[in-house]
């Protein structure tokens, strides 16, 4: 299992077509991925999971993959994060 | 196969939640049919068109009809559809469509089980900004 801090760096946070882009990413592997805010703990699969965590720019949260894939899924997540989900700002 | 998707809501509610879907997602993964319904449009012809789209939508793993206002003409028109490999669900709003559509290898009582919880867990009080 792979625990990862990240933090939405992107303008307009995890908003509804960046939260379906993490779920689509996330559903392409056979790990479980959760993502976690507060205490309040989200299947990175699930759109309206994501979308439930209401994360603005600035809110860190945590990353967790469990599975064979594990680090490629972290990888990927974190990349697609830290790339602002291909947006400009 | 999957579950064939139709929405019958009114005015041109279906139609703009359908396309805010597929802007968010950038595609609509299960076979989609809307019927937009006008206050003008006579019954009969509501309920032919409803008939034919859930036949035409049925590829052997039934269909998923979405309504808005239970007990409008909208959801009686869909609710003339219900019989074995069809479930109406009545309350749709974006959040439903969303989760319904992150799942399209559902069958279908599970996919009406997304569809509840999808439309339910949209509806909460939203946390204040100084609230952590």
């Amino acid at each position: 299992m792979i625990t990862r801090e990240i933090v939405i760096i992107n303008k307009l946070g995890l908003h509804a077509r960046a939260a379906a882009k993490l779920v689509t990413l996330s559903g392409r592997f056979e790990s479980e991925i959760f993502l976690e805010r507060n205490g309040n703990r989200v299947n990175s699969k699930s759109i309206m999971g994501v979308m439930m965590l209401a994360a603005a720019q600035g809110t860190r949260l945590v990353l967790t993959a469990d599975g064979p894939d594990e680090e490629a899924a972290v990888a990927e997540i974190v990349a697609l994060v830290e790339n602002r989900f291909d947006e400009p700002e | 196969m999957s579950v064939g998707i139709l929405i019958v809501c009114h005015g041109h509610i279906g139609t703009a939640i359908a396309d805010s879907v597929r802007s968010i997602i950038g595609t609509l993964p299960l076979e989609v049919r809307i019927l937009d319904i006008p206050t003008d449009m006579p019954r009969e012809r509501l309920v032919e068109e409803g008939t034919r789209a859930v036949e035409e939508l049925d590829q052997g793993d039934g269909v998923l009809v979405l309504t808005d206002l239970y007990g409008s003409t909208p959801a009686n028109v869909a609710c003339l559809q219900n019989r074995e490999n069809v479930t109406v669900v009545a309350g749709l709003n974006l959040p439903m469509l969303l989760r319904v559509m992150n799942y399209p290898d559902l069958d279908l009582p599970e996919l009406v089980g997304k569809a509840i919880s999808g439309g339910r867990d949209g509806i909460l009080i939203c946390p204040r900004k100084d609230q952590p």
